[in-house]
């Protein structure tokens, strides 16, 4: 299995990588950590005439603490964000979901903008963004625009990302103690793409939820956000009655499609149990 | 007689001499052999079932291969109810399953060749026709095999209970992690073509490309280099090998073709896919009195060559039975074509599949009548030896009930019982669920023409020859007609031959797997070559020793009886009086004036074995946690005890239990091939078929039984399969037991999660 | 850049080699066909077995799925380069063989450079997350057990 033909960039810079963008932007995919591109490029699934990499590109490196959000540049490794230079209840999360992707050579090539870029639904990092509500940040020659991530996430695969635009950094609200943040994935081995998994940032104000967010991958062709059984915790102590309420309403509130790793009903099964397991 | 001292170097655990190479990355597999040469790429069917309307492009095709008069591949069996069927090597007008060759392209580098591939146009008219080849009428029977005692309805009659079941095995793939291929160069100046192979039998493949390609057999070489893994997917002759070996000749040059992953998983040979009907009558103290079985084997669209496409069902049929005493036996066992990849043996070859219904059948009994798992199989496992099954099967000496107490009691059953109802109890909701499942089985092993004769098939597998020689320094080297894959045969036979001839191992060298250098042999599998090569080895070593023993004779001037072996030195018996094995293989080439006129010159032997074959056993107890909201499966301990009589090298026994455990854990819980209904593998790709990681596999215990066996000349038994044979079985019995208190059980292999989370939200809904 | 043929210099295991290749052509198969280091395996070319295992900056990854060109520049190792010369062996590779890490032989460089990276990375890993790396590559010959025993002997003997 080998890729076909193409014209390889390495631009050194932002600029010279939306340059390239600007001039090839539909025939032109971007080359990151390749972790995932490289694979459907070997199978001929991905057939860019131009493969932009910007490994070399300085400036997207970046984890860092800015105004009330956690800026994460474009090619921060997986690895790194497995064991995040930041805390509390948004380090545990990163932690715990970050671990699940793939396996160690996969996390220390793999870049958290190519996830996002690449809009797998059942991606670890996809179902963070949406959880956390992340803003995705993109550049072109045309200047820089922030994307909210309900916009972002089209479809499988596909984002609202336009072809002379690189993503170049996320940024993801932070969140105090006052939050409790839980992620849960079925997969068939250990490193395998989830069949089905679920995040949860939960915001308690004297003892009761103030605000919650659960997100799920692998119900559809995009995280979703599973707003009734959000709202099955609002007002309520997070408890096993009110966790087992928000579960049964978390199976009930989606529509998956079924393929070769999980039927609907048995995604339906998943997102339940693993929804608890989240927020426990 | 002569005589070598106590065993020095057999059941030794010594370091492979294979290894050296293989951890420098200094291995030569096929794709190392191809780098550099023109490569052959095949475009390949994209519908199940349907004719070619053209073919646009840079391609040869079967018209390519019949203008220059190559053959067809016939793989048969004499019997009257096999249906015979000729495979052409590339597909001539008729595509049958998804995947099948048409056409080859050849390109410079293997970048160039998938380029110019895909520039080649294949339109096809679909055919809506259920019968797969015309040969078989409609009902797409290929074999079918029938039995029966006569008294099979009265034993039932008689039973106090009967168990039905129906257990359905899932396609999967051997999957070695080196592909299949084969890299083939043609000498101008000899006229000769060489081709290196990934193939576990490299005698058969030479004669098979000569009779295809209508060469003389001497013009041919076959070489199976390194070969990394086969488990059975490198038997059976491969209609692209022959293809690359054929374009070699037609260009007088250098091709090779290695097949990328998607292709290995799409159309190289698949296996297992059987659904099992089976019926057991039972007294009512859990005696099988009965068995009553009904087989369906999917062999996909041709048959595999030489072993051919009835070996599943058949063998199915035959060693049912398996370890347990069973006087009345019903069965029918038939092998159905299909629009899918053709299916060939996978280490275990119907007996992982069969030994899963059996056991399922007695666990099932046992519940239902009950009494323990471990204590059914007391009472129904062969305990007098030797043992002749319904079927004719002879089995030798073995432990089956003592490997099964042994087990158990390493296994601790009453300490797990406890463990499992306090995570029952403890668990709620995310709690996980303990179960313990228990498999015992018979391994048929080193069998050679006595039984292969039997199956009538086109070749007659068999017999190993070994030639044997001492240069006259002293070293000796081993050509066999055994194609060792990892089995690390190399240092076995020279553990052989090191206590048969009293020298080191590193005296000796086992050369194998290039034809040009072995006497003609069938290569490696069916779990033979330590009994039958490694027989024929040590029969081999025991002559040319006598050849010694003469030459020393002569040279210490004592009757060649009374000569010892031992630590490289010939000595006369019960004296300090001898001489260095080096010095007398010196005499024996260079001084032949000291020798008697009746002494052979040289240090040359021959040796042939070809026994009936041997009966392995072992049992298998395997503990799991499930988890009921997810069906997750994870095996969190596995124990073997194993009994495969003399023992060569203890740690490479071991390692063939652990891989073929692996491989069956594997089977239990993972892989499967699947189909869509339009004949397309969604299966073909690492992500979507599932071989384990070390994830999913503990750490097996092995505990040994060792009775050596009076049915071949080493003592030895075979063992390769067992693992797989095995293994599933114990995994679906734990299963059974995890999800007993719920009445749930899931006779599928793989028994994968949504299959086990079916299974218990029906049941609940029920409730 | 371009897409036909391209110059290149690879400096693997401390030397460097020259070549020249389209840059569709992956490092594993730049390392295996232009640099005649054929110890670097393909098992699979979606990143999955592990087979392809390399070295870059010491880090384990999987070379089938980086393009040569990418290497450019970057201390690459394989399994070529671990034992210090012809008559004496890397101590993992003397844990391999001394353990029955290995039967067939062809996950082994994989394993190896794993191994390898792994251990200078976290000279300290534990056995839950040793044997959670290990299960970055497949093999379909040993069961793991024996590759787990060998890594983890040479972890402990520091």
């Amino acid at each position: 299995m080998k890729p076909p033909i193409f014209q390889y960039e390495r631009p050194g810079s932002v600029d010279e990588a939306l340059t390239l963008l600007a001039e090839h932007g539909d025939e032109a995919k971007v080359l990151s950590g390749g972790q995932s591109l490289v694979p459907m490029m070997n199978f001929r699934l991905a057939r860019p005439e131009i493969l932009i990499d910007i490994g070399q590109v300085a400036g997207l490196g970046q984890i860092e603490r800015r105004n009330g959000h956690l800026s994460i540049g474009a090619r921060v490794r997986h690895e790194e964000l497995v064991h995040p230079p930041f805390d509390g209840p948004l380090g545990a999360l990163f932690a715990s979901a970050g671990r699940h992707i793939g396996h160690l050579p996969i996390r220390l090539r793999g870049t958290f903008g190519g996830s996002i870029a690449h809009a797998d639904p059942v991606s670890e990092w996809c179902l963070l963004a949406t959880a956390l509500e992340a803003e995705i940040v993109v550049r072109s020659v045309r200047g820089e625009r922030i994307i909210a991530i309900a916009d972002f996430f089209e479809m499988t695969f596909t984002t609202s990302i336009a072809d002379d635009e690189l993503l170049t950094e996320v940024r993801v609200p932070w969140l105090g103690d006052d939050w409790v943040t839980g992620f849960s994935e079925f997969s068939r081995r250990v490193g395998d793409f989830a069949v089905v998994a679920v995040a949860s940032a939960v915001r308690l104000e004297d003892g009761r939820v103030a605000e919650a967010r659960i997100a799920a991958g692998g119900v559809a062709g995009t995280p979703v956000r599973l707003s009734l059984a959000e709202a099955k915790l609002v007002g309520r102590e997070l408890n096993a009655a009110a966790i087992g309420d928000a579960a049964a309403t978390a199976a009930e509130e989606i529509n998956p499609s079924g393929d070769l790793h999980g039927s609907p009903q048995y995604r339906r099964d998943l997102v339940q149990a693993l929804t608890r397991r989240a927020l426990r | 007689m002569t005589m070598s001292t106590n065993p020095v170097w057999v059941g030794r655990s010594i370091r492979r001499v294979e290894d050296a190479p293989l951890v420098r990355g200094d291995g030569r597999y096929v794709g190392d052999i191809a780098t550099g040469m023109a490569t052959a790429r095949f475009v390949r069917s994209s519908v199940a079932s349907g004719t070619i309307a053209s073919i646009e492009g840079p391609a040869l095709t079967a018209a390519d291969l019949d203008a220059d008069g190559v053959g067809e591949i016939h793989a048969v069996l004499h019997r009257p109810d096999f249906v015979k069927v000729h495979q052409p090597l590339l597909a001539r007008d008729r595509v049958r399953f998804v995947g099948e060759p048409i056409a080859v392209v050849v390109g410079r580098t293997p970048e160039e060749a998938e380029d110019l591939a895909e520039q080649v146009i294949v339109e096809f008219d679909a055919l809506d026709d259920p019968v797969v080849h015309s040969e078989t009428a409609d009902s797409n029977t290929v074999v079918e095999g029938r039995f029966a005692t006569p008294n099979v309805d009265a034993a039932f009659e008689r039973a106090d209970h009967i168990v039905e079941l129906t257990l359905t095995s899932r396609r999967q793939s051997a999957m070695p992690i080196e592909t299949r291929g084969a890299a083939a160069s043609f000498d101008r100046r000899t006229g000769r073509l060489t081709v290196n192979s990934s193939t576990q039998a490299p005698h058969i493949m030479r004669t098979a490309i000569s009779d295809l390609l209508a060469m003389a057999e001497r013009d041919v070489q076959v070489i199976a280099p390194d070969v990394g893994g086969a488990f059975g997917q490198k038997l059976h002759l491969a209609r692209e090998d022959v293809v690359v070996a054929w374009l070699a000749k037609q260009r007088r040059g250098a091709v090779a073709w290695v097949e990328d992953r998607t292709e290995n998983l799409t159309a190289s040979w698949h296996s297992r896919d059987h659904v099992q009907r089976v019926r057991g009558g039972f007294s009512a103290d859990g005696q099988l009195l009965v068995i009553d079985a009904d087989i369906e084997c999917d062999v996909g669209a041709w048959s595999c060559y030489p072993v051919t496409w009835a070996v599943e069902p058949l063998m199915a049929m035959g060693e049912f039975p398996g370890p347990y005493r069973l006087a009345d036996y019903r069965v029918r066992s038939r092998g159905l074509a299909s629009y899918s990849c053709p299916v060939a043996p996978y280490r275990g070859v119907s007996r992982p599949v069969i030994t899963a219904s059996i056991e399922r059948l007695l666990d099932t009994a046992a519940r239902d009548l009950g009494i323990e798992a471990v204590e059914i199989r007391r009472r129904n496992l062969v305990t007098e030896f030797p043992h002749t099954s319904v079927t004719g099967v002879v089995h030798d000496e073995g432990t089956y009930v003592e490997a099964l107490d042994l087990a158990a009691t390493a296994f601790d059953l009453p300490a797990f019982r406890t463990r499992q109802v306090a995570a029952r109890e403890s668990g709620g909701t995310d709690g996980v669920l303990l179960g313990v499942g228990i498999s015992t089985f018979a391994e048929r092993t080193g069998y050679g023409t006595p039984v292969f004769a039997q199956r009538s098939m086109g070749v007659t597998l068999g017999y190993e020859n070994v030639e044997m020689s001492m240069d006259p320094s002293g070293f000796v080297d081993v050509r066999i007609g055994a194609s060792p894959h990892g089995q690390g045969l190399e240092t076995t036979l020279s553990q052989i031959v090191a206590d048969q001839m009293g020298i080191d191992t590193d005296k000796v060298r086992v050369i194998h797997s290039d034809t040009d250098q072995t006497p003609y042999g069938f290569g490696t599998f069916a779990s033979r070559s330590i009994v039958i090569c490694g027989g024929a080895t040590q029969i081999a070593a025991g002559l040319l020793r006598e050849r010694l023993a003469h030459v020393a004779a002569e040279v210490l001037e004592a009757s060649h009886h009374d000569m010892v072996f031992s630590n490289g030195r010939v000595s006369v018996s019960g004296t300090d009086v001898g001489v260095d094995i080096a010095e007398l293989a010196r005499i024996a080439y260079h001084h032949t004036e000291k020798l008697g006129a009746d002494i052979p010159t040289g240090l040359s032997t021959v040796a042939s074995y070809d026994p009936a074959g041997t009966f392995s056993n072992a049992c298998h107890i395997a503990e799991i946690e499930l988890d009921p909201a997810t069906g997750h499966v994870a095996v969190k301990r596995f124990l073997v005890v194993e009994d495969a009589g003399t023992l060569i090298n203890p740690m490479i026994v071991d390692g063939q239990i652990r891989g073929g455990v692996a491989q069956g854990i594997a089977n239990a819980l993972l892989e499967e091939i699947v189909y869509d209904e339009d004949g397309n593998i969604l299966t073909a790709s690492l992500m979507d078929y599932l071989p384990p990681t070390a994830t999913e596999i503990p750490n097996i215990e092995i505990h040994h039984l060792e009775t050596p066996t009076s049915a071949t000349i080493t003592g030895a038994k075979g063992l390769g399969e067992g693992g797989t044979i095995g293994a599933p079985a114990a995994v679906l019995n734990a299963i059974a037991d995890a999800l007993a208190y719920l009445g749930v059980s899931v006779n599928e292999l793989p028994a994968t999660p949504e299959r086990i989370r079916a299974s218990i939200r029906s049941r609940m809904e029920q409730q | 850049m371009s897409s036909g043929r391209v110059p290149l210099t690879l400096s693997v295991n401390a030397e460097e080699y020259e070549i020249e290749l389209e840059p569709r052509r992956t490092l594993a198969d730049a390392l295996r066909d232009n640099c005649g280091l054929t110890g670097t395996h393909l098992g699979c070319e979606q990143g999955v077995c592990g087979a392809c295992t390399v070295l870059i900056e010491g880090e384990p990854v999987r070379s089938c799925l980086m393009f040569a060109v990418q290497a450019q520049g970057c201390e690459i190792q394989t399994v070529e380069g671990l034992a210090p010369d012809a008559d004496t062996l890397h101590p993992l590779q003397e844990a391999f063989s001394a353990h029955h890490g290995l039967q067939c032989g062809f996950c082994t460089p994989g394993f190896l450079m794993l191994a390898a990276g792994v251990l200078e990375m976290r000279p300290d890993i534990g056995d839950d997350e040793l044997r959670e790396v290990l299960s970055s590559n497949l093999c379909r010959c040993t069961g793991y057990q024996t590759i787990i025993d060998a890594v983890s002997s040479v972890r402990d003997a520091g």
